[in-house]
């Protein structure tokens, strides 16, 4: 079973899973899996993602009033609606960061299409903008010249593995395999979890 | 940098704006909405750069992988809100290809884009007229086709602007 299939398999139970508790332990199991496969980790960017998208929801008061900051009401639906979409996007990047890599064997002309149009969004994920250009103002400031700079930025990674496809695709197409039993362990204690989850979140919760 | 993007297949540039399409639903679904019919289809802006680069049938592409794209990430690709988000692609792809085929130069990418959320958000009341609400759904209509215009204005200026300033679309629009 090769990791692209872990991270398909993964999506769907992720996705629809409607409670907080299961996104919450399947967002942190799923950057423990990222952390198996030596991916980087950074926790101050995500707490600002997570504290940023909740912030964004809670401008829309939904449901019943939990308390006020001075006189703004901070609502539980839309608490809850802010972390859900919140950690919805932490996870799936790292499942992305965790199952795509240069060169995903998807069957035919379409199947590569899908598999290089994944390969760019997990670029696009991690991209990283040199440091005096960091910021939400920065990036809200400057739109146009930033999605040149993700476009640039793709087209160098796409070219430079263009270089040696041949060679990186055989390479690539083997690495997508999984390398220890421990990382082998993990997948499958992970796809159980995420679908028991989603399940319970389906049925019961 | 700018060969790097002329050297691109067009196949490769078509994955990279497929890329940007799903990394832009993503931000797209983070943001919230006050009313839940509310699209602000900042993911078209990918479609609306091909337009400008590739033949009908490459933009017919990129619109397939930005329909499977967004139903991955908003969670709707196996249940029947995938119809209408293709539907309503579909038909503001057509618009728009009609639009740059027909009007060439007379037309810009605003008038293009605000025509296409039009077609979009129009086949997906008839949709909803034919499928859930019945007559019902006439009562959106209003709101939902001027919220069409006013986000299909925001982002045909923010594109316009875009690919006439794009070091990246020059570069790509050298490729053959």
């Amino acid at each position: 079973m090769s990791r692209f299939l872990v991270g398909l398999l993964l999506i769907p139970a992720f996705v629809f899973n409607t409670s907080l508790p299961v996104r919450i332990l399947q967002t942190v199991l799923v950057i423990g899996y990222s952390l198996i496969r030596k991916k980087k980790f950074r926790l101050g960017p995500n707490l600002i993602l997570l504290a940023g998208v909740t912030a964004m929801n809670l401008l829309s008061p939904v449901g019943e009033v939990l308390f006020r900051i001075a006189a703004f009401p901070i609502t539980r639906i839309a608490l809850e609606q802010g972390l859900m979409r919140a950690l919805l996007f932490i996870g799936l990047v790292y499942i992305s960061r965790s199952s795509i890599s240069a060169s995903i064997p998807l069957p035919g002309k379409g199947g590569a299409l899908v598999a290089r149009t994944l390969y760019y969004f997990e670029r696009i994920i991690n991209f990283a903008p040199p440091s005096e250009e960091k910021g939400v103002v920065y990036t809200l400031t400057h739109l146009p010249g930033r999605l040149d700079e993700i476009l640039f930025f793709c087209s160098e990674e796409g070219s430079g593995q263009g270089a040696g496809e041949k060679h990186e695709r055989g390479r690539a197409a083997a690495s997508d395999g999984f390398y220890g039993s421990a990382e082998r362990f993990y997948a499958i204690f992970l796809l159980a979890v995420f679908w028991l989850g989603g399940a319970y979140s389906l049925f019961f919760a | 940098m700018q060969m790097k993007a002329a050297d691109l297949s067009r196949r490769e540039q078509i994955a990279i704006l497929g890329g940007l399409c799903i990394f832009l639903a993503v931000v797209e679904f983070m943001i919230p909405k006050p009313v839940p019919f509310m699209r602000i289809g900042i993911a078209n802006i990918p479609l609306l750069i091909a337009l400008s680069l590739f033949r009908d049938r490459d933009v017919w592409v990129l619109a397939l992988l930005k329909i499977a794209g967004q139903g991955i990430i908003n969670g709707t690709i196996f249940s029947y809100i995938i119809l209408f988000s293709g539907a309503g692609t579909a038909a503001s792809v057509l618009v728009m290809l009609l639009l740059r085929r027909l009007c060439g130069g007379m037309i810009s990418l605003v008038g293009i884009s605000v025509m296409g959320a039009l077609a979009g958000n129009g086949v997906q009341i008839f949709m909803a007229t034919l499928i859930i609400f019945g007559d019902a759904a006439l009562l959106i209509a209003p709101p939902f086709l001027l919220i069409g215009v006013i986000s299909g204005t925001v982002i045909g200026l923010f594109s316009d602007a875009f690919v006439a300033r794009s070091r990246w679309v020059r570069a790509a629009g050298r490729t053959e």
